[in-house]
């Protein structure tokens, strides 16, 4: 009877398990729970003349209770996963870009520059008119209002997403940091599972649920960046990011932490804040030695830089840059070399002022048009510098000038790589498109792949209730049987008992 | 996917993923049909972007050589007609000159013809002084002043010489220029003189020529009385006047040539601007039909696919235990 009454309890354990199965069969990492029934060792009449044939069976026992997982789908899918997320994060960045930008539109830079030399053609057939000065200089006015918008709004991306160094407060609230203080607190969490394992497990048991909740704390850190996982013996695991050790049995024994970049100015560098560990003091995203290489902190960082490569937000601020500098810089050659309408040399046009903006070195956020121009329109210089006129002026119908400026949009540059101003800002625009649509296809293509995977995973971890069903019907049939059995010793003793 | 074992929360997942790839599929048609734009983002389609953005330019561009056609012909025309109006005067001169000629003129008649050429003079420097809107088109580019001013018998030219630059340039196509307008002085010359009146000859200063100093030197002929060498100098001023009057008609023709050109260039860009809207129409505007067919189409994917996921999901063992 002793026989019934431990197997009884074995098949108690077993619904006990079916039934935690069924309840977290919706529950995010969990893994399906086996119980492994073994023969109770028999016990073994020790006589040479033994009556009873030998060992007699003692029923069953649990011997353990399995948990279905296979850790190589595991880190394929935290691969996987990684650079997914990292595929994701750049596309939300660069469509954030696109957002900035705005093109196909009458309201961006390629209609802004459309119209400067529009109004610079008119310019040259009506020098005479105020009118028409006045809308050239405004013309120039909106060109540098709509860059140094969109400056400002890809400034305010970058801050978002790495901080800015002249402004040492946003790198803290950056998503960068962010992320940094999520992995932190994930490897704390990891290292924690790790010693309530061991203490579970050095007293012999299994620590199924402990296992799951030690995954799932990977499978998240996977999403932030990369990372080594190595299992040791007592089901310990060593965390490794970048080659850099951050978890090692139950301690945490190095973190991340971000901080702004201490180098030269943003356009010199490659990222303005840093991120890095705490003990080995190794700098993860400068593109030299150990790198994370994966994950939303690659992500973020990437589209924070001004890596050429990619339409990064500090790479499309720069190449702004450079096309405001050039045209302003073309423009100021020409209107200091020809004549205003006074007869004197010309002033320039677009005036550098730093006080507008002291926190930016870009020349970008410096740029306005010179107020004694905006004020008076005969400061413009229309007529060209005319040795075989009296003192160098032919006259007010003298549009020479104004005319080089209109054919300054036909001309290559050597600033911009010996192309024009539009399709210097074609190509910047173009690049983000391509790099859009390349990460949109990769995005959609890893997210196929992280989700193949993740179907492998449940087929082998997942909970089926249909499954548990069954299960649940051959257990509840042993049990009835058992339960007979029981009663039946009992009427068996009864009668035994009454016969004395 | 091949996979042993299907488990429960994995059929859930990969019909919402379905769905959602459903739902995204029609939310960019949806997108194209109100914007009624194929390309809306850089990522839409590169390649196309970098086209639609050429085109607008090139569209842009050529409106405003459209628009400087325009502007140049406007100024053409009224200095065609203002060159019109002196070839009659300069004709009404020589008609009065060939009666002067005549032998039996007497002087009252020389005096009555010399003062019509003294109005024809007078409204050589009004049309010589043509303006548009206070831009004043035979000026050179000291177009902020009338060119010609008389003061008795001094016609002061005071417009750009025709020995500097006095074009005025308009482009009218790529790296193309026009010269739109005609010089002052090669047209009707200037007349400085330094002895007022007869005897003749009058004496001009250096410099003096045209048609003005021929008709001032006939006019000062006229009025002088009587020695037959007046006949011969009133025969040499019809010379005089017939090389004049071929100076006008030289630089009409060169309007006419300029007229020409505009008119050539404001039908090709009249063309070239039907075959870049069609293009761009292409590329950019939407084929509303054919979007229309796929929204029905992928709305009737995502039904479906509803409707399948709905059925499957509520399947369970639990309903035929027992």
């Amino acid at each position: 009877m002793f026989n019934a009454q431990r197997s009884m309890i074995a098949i108690q354990a077993a619904l006990n398990t079916i039934s935690h199965n069924i309840n977290n069969g919706q529950t995010e990492g969990y893994s399906r729970q086996r119980v492994d029934l073994a023969a109770a060792d028999p016990y073994t009449v020790p006589s040479l003349n033994d009556p009873n044939g030998g060992q007699i069976g003692q029923g069953a026992v649990v011997e353990q209770v399995t948990r279905s997982r296979d850790a190589y789908l595991d880190s394929q899918y935290r691969t996987a996963n990684g650079t997914y997320n990292m595929d994701q994060s750049i596309l939300s960045s660069l469509q954030q870009i696109e957002g900035i930008l705005n093109e196909p539109s009458d309201s961006g830079i390629s209609a802004g520059i459309e119209n400067f030399f529009d109004a610079a053609q008119e310019m040259s057939l009506h020098p005479e008119e105020t009118s028409v000065l006045t809308s050239f200089t405004q013309s120039a006015i909106d060109l540098v209002t709509i860059f140094q918008q969109e400056g400002q709004q890809l400034l305010a991306a970058r801050q978002n997403l790495v901080g800015d160094p002249a402004n040492p407060g946003t790198v803290a609230s950056s998503q960068l940091s962010v992320m940094a203080d999520q992995v932190n607190n994930l490897l704390t969490g990891i290292a924690h599972v790790n010693q309530s394992i061991l203490s579970v497990q050095s007293s012999g048991a299994q620590a199924n649920d402990l296992k799951d909740q030690r995954d799932k704390l990977l499978d998240q850190l996977s999403k932030l960046t990369d990372m080594q996982v190595s299992e040791l013996g007592n089901g310990q695991v060593n965390v490794t990011i970048a080659g850099q050790l951050m978890v090692q049995n139950g301690q945490v024994k190095d973190t991340l932490q971000v901080t702004a970049n201490p180098g030269p100015a943003p356009t010199a560098t490659s990222v303005p804040a840093l991120i890095s560990t705490v003990n080995g003091g190794v700098v993860l995203n400068d593109g030299a030695g150990a790198e994370i290489t994966s994950g939303t902190i690659k992500g973020v960082s990437d589209m924070g830089s001004d890596n050429p490569q990619l339409s990064a937000v500090q790479t499309t601020l720069n190449k702004l840059d450079t096309l405001l500098n050039a045209m302003a810089n073309q423009v100021n050659a020409l209107q200091t070399t020809g004549r205003d309408q006074y007869g004197n040399l010309g002033n320039a046009l677009f005036v550098l002022n730093p006080a507008l903006n002291p926190t930016q070195p870009q020349n970008l956020f410096h740029w306005t048009i010179n107020t004694a121009v905006q004020s008076d329109p005969k400061l413009l210089a229309t007529a060209s510098d005319d040795p075989s006129a009296p003192g160098n002026y032919a006259g007010i119908g003298d549009a020479r000038n104004a005319l080089a400026m209109a054919k300054l949009r036909d001309q290559t540059f050597a600033a911009l790589g010996n192309t024009g101003f539009t399709d210097y800002y074609n190509s910047i625009v173009s690049k983000l498109g391509i790099d859009t649509q390349s990460y949109k296809n990769a995005t959609a293509s890893q997210n196929n792949l992280v989700q193949s995977l993740d179907q492998q995973r449940q087929a082998v971890s997942g909970v089926n209730l249909d499954d548990e069903m069954v299960d649940l019907l051959r257990y509840q049939r042993g049990f009835e049987s058992t339960s007979k059995i029981i009663s039946t010793f009992n009427d068996v003793y009864k009668t035994i008992i009454g016969m004395v | 996917m091949n996979f042993s074992r299907i488990s429960s929360s994995s059929m859930i997942d990969q019909s919402l993923y379905y769905l959602n790839t459903n739902l995204k599929s029609l939310s960019d048609l949806q997108e194209k049909m109100s914007s009624g734009k194929n390309i809306n983002a850089p990522g839409d389609d590169p390649v196309g972007l970098t086209r639609v953005l050429n085109l607008t330019t090139t569209l842009g561009v050529d409106a405003r050589y459209a628009k400087n056609v325009q502007d140049a012909v406007s100024e053409t025309n009224t200095a065609d007609s203002a060159v019109t109006n002196m070839v009659n005067l300069v004709q009404r001169a020589q008609e009065l000159t060939t009666q002067a000629a005549n032998v039996t003129n007497n002087q009252s008649g020389r005096d009555a013809i010399a003062l019509e050429i003294d109005q024809i003079i007078n409204q050589l420097v009004q049309l010589g002084n043509t303006d548009i809107g206070g831009k004043y088109i035979f000026a050179g580019v000291k177009t902020d002043t009338p060119p010609f001013s008389r003061t008795n018998d001094d016609i002061t030219y005071s417009g750009t010489p025709s020995g500097q630059n006095w074009q005025r340039n308009t482009e009218i196509g790529r790296g193309v220029q026009l010269t739109t307008n005609i010089n002052g002085a090669t047209l009707l010359g200037n007349v400085q003189v330094t002895t007022a009146g007869p005897p003749l000859p009058p004496t001009f200063a250096a410099g003096s020529g045209g048609l003005f100093k021929t008709l001032v030197e006939l006019k000062q002929d006229l009025q002088a009385g009587g020695a037959t060498n007046q006949l011969t100098e009133i025969r040499n001023r019809l010379d005089d006047l017939t090389a004049d009057l071929s100076t006008l008609t030289g630089q009409q023709s060169i309007l006419g040539a300029v007229g020409n050109r505009l008119s050539i260039t404001q039908s090709r860009i009249d063309e070239r601007k039907s075959i870049l809207t069609q293009q761009y129409s292409d590329l950019q505007n939407v084929d509303m039909p054919k979007t229309i067919a796929d929204l029905n189409a992928q709305q009737n994917v995502l039904q479906a696919s509803m409707s399948v996921t709905g059925k499957i999901l509520q399947m369970n063992l639990l309903d035929y235990l027992r």
